[in-house]
């Protein structure tokens, strides 16, 4: 379970990126995200990955405090989570299969394990075949499938994906939508941000939104 | 199943390569600067080690020349040589009767005049050498000599002595002001370069750590590079130390024959050679931990 108690995130300016949050997410949700550019779902989902500290307030999973964490602790809590996110992009000048086991062999899996299991969450996503490319010679749908087998090849309990859907036809966004149900079908939390709360109808079992900062919907 | 230690090494060893080959051209002009900052001083130090080696050898040793007072029977003379020569400052003790000296003398120029002297004018004397050859050494036995009853007098050429030791001590601390000066270069060329290649791969190292990489991990491979880069350096600063040698040897052997010395070859070459890839290793080793942590601590 995910605690957020008066999250607050102040970048200098000062932006007021998130202000007094207050959100729980229990083990095994579907929660949808939704908000304009700038309402704060970017700062949220980085504060609960660990990426950021918070102004105020507390980030705590099963009731640990993560800013107690220190700085020995948060890679180990960060290895939790599958990201799909914008500051977590594909590395351009690693394979497709590298990429996808970065979070194995960061979590010290033996490399021909590690290897196994990336080929086999490849296949899942449908890139078997694109192992061995280097990422900016795949199609975009293509580049957001082999961040989701990145995010989920390590078996995390949480995935927090960014508009995972952005910028997709809706042939590939269908799939990607597909991919992530069939992962939350096995047990994972899924924290996802879209603008297009249609594709995720009947998948998504709660929805928020985030508007300057602030909680101004929560629907289940 | 956690994977071993050599795996991940072997990992990250692979990384460094990858980072080595990737800008060829700087991985050249560095290997080139940091070889060149490790073999300048360590020529100086051979050729510093090498005359040492000159003025150490035999013949240019300090020599101590005590005579007897005149009136000093042959057998006392005897005595005080013998007694001399069991002294644990001493190398060697030389005879030299006033007889031998006379001779000796009328074979120089002053050879005519002596002719002219009723009788032999020199007196019994003996030449001391000492076992060490420092200023302080030498002194010290020129006065323990000059306060032996049957001795008159006591020459010692000690300007010499200090002058030859002089120029060793300067040229020695010369070598060693321009090791420790180039070896801190040598640290600050390599800091720059680890530090160019991690701003370089910061997009990469903030992935690694959004997917939980420890400091530990994303450094790994740049303290392979450090390391590989200082023994790069080492053994190009090796090679080019090597040639160096070879080219400067035949001049100074000539040199050491003209003055009759022993030939120039103050140590082998092959451990210079380790000693120098060695010591690019660790320096590379040092420059990249420093700027690692510094990169660390300035990035949360």
């Amino acid at each position: 379970m995910i605690h957020c108690e008066k999250l607050a995130k102040i970048y200098p300016g000062p932006v007021a990126a998130l202000v007094d949050l207050d959100l729980t997410i229990p083990a095994g949700q579907f929660l949808l995200v939704c908000g304009h550019s700038g309402a704060g779902k970017t700062t949220l989902f980085r504060l609960i990955a660990g990426l950021e500290t918070p102004t105020s307030g507390t980030v705590s999973v099963n009731e640990h405090d993560v800013a107690r964490l220190g700085r020995g602790g948060l890679p180990y809590y960060r290895r939790r989570f599958g990201l799909v996110l914008s500051d977590a992009p594909l590395l351009p000048q690693r394979t497709v299969a590298e990429n996808v086991a970065l979070p194995l062999l960061i979590a010290g899996v033996p490399r021909r394990q590690a290897f196994e299991r990336v080929a086999l969450a490849l296949e899942r996503v449908g890139l078997a075949g694109r192992a061995h490319e280097l990422p900016p010679t795949l199609s975009g749908g293509e580049q957001q499938r082999a961040a989701i087998a990145r995010a989920v090849v390590h078996r995390p309990s949480v995935v927090i994906a960014d508009e995972p859907t952005a910028q997709l036809d809706r042939d590939s966004a269908e799939e990607v939508v597909r991919l992530l149900r069939a992962f939350h079908a096995a047990g994972v939390t899924m924290i996802i941000a879209t603008h297009d709360e249609a594709l995720f109808a009947g998948v998504a079992q709660r929805r928020i939104v985030l508007a300057h900062g602030r909680l101004v919907e929560d629907t289940r | 199943m956690k994977r071993g230690w050599w795996e991940g090494q072997a990992e990250a060893l692979g990384r460094a390569l990858i980072l080595l080959r990737t800008a060829p051209w700087v991985t050249v002009v560095v290997t080139l600067v940091l070889a060149t900052a490790l073999a300048l001083p360590a020529t100086m130090a051979w050729i510093g080690a090498g005359v040492t080696q000159w003025f150490g050898g035999q013949g240019t040793e300090p020599q101590i020349t005590a005579f007897f007072r005149q009136k000093l029977d042959r057998e006392e003379a005897l005595a005080v040589v013998q007694r001399w020569r069991k002294d644990e400052a001493v190398s060697r003790v030389v005879f030299i009767s006033r007889e031998e000296a006379l001779a000796r003398l009328r074979q120089t120029d002053l050879g005519a005049a002596i002719e002219t002297l009723p009788e032999n004018p020199l007196p019994d004397a003996m030449t001391v050498v000492p076992r060490r050859h420092t200023p302080q050494d030498v002194a010290e036995l020129q006065q323990r000599l000059a306060a032996e009853a049957g001795i008159e007098a006591v020459q010692v050429d000690t300007a010499w002595v200090e002058r030859v030791h002089g120029l060793a001590r300067a040229g020695t601390m010369v070598a060693a002001a321009l090791a420790a000066w180039f070896a801190l270069g040598m640290l600050a060329q390599t800091y720059l370069a680890i530090r160019l290649q991690l701003v370089a791969a910061a997009q990469e190292i903030s992935v690694l750590r959004a997917l939980g990489a420890t400091d530990g991990y994303i450094g790994r491979p740049f303290r392979w590079l450090g390391w590989l880069q200082g023994l790069l350096a080492g053994a190009v600063g090796a090679a080019l130390w090597g040639g160096l040698i070879a080219w400067l040897t035949p001049p100074f052997d000539e040199l050491a024959r003209l003055y009759g010395l022993g030939g120039f070859f103050p140590f082998p070459v092959w451990a210079g050679g380790v000693a120098l890839a060695a010591a690019g290793a660790v320096l590379g080793a040092l420059g990249a931990e420093i700027s690692l942590r510094q990169f660390f601590r300035a990035s949360t």
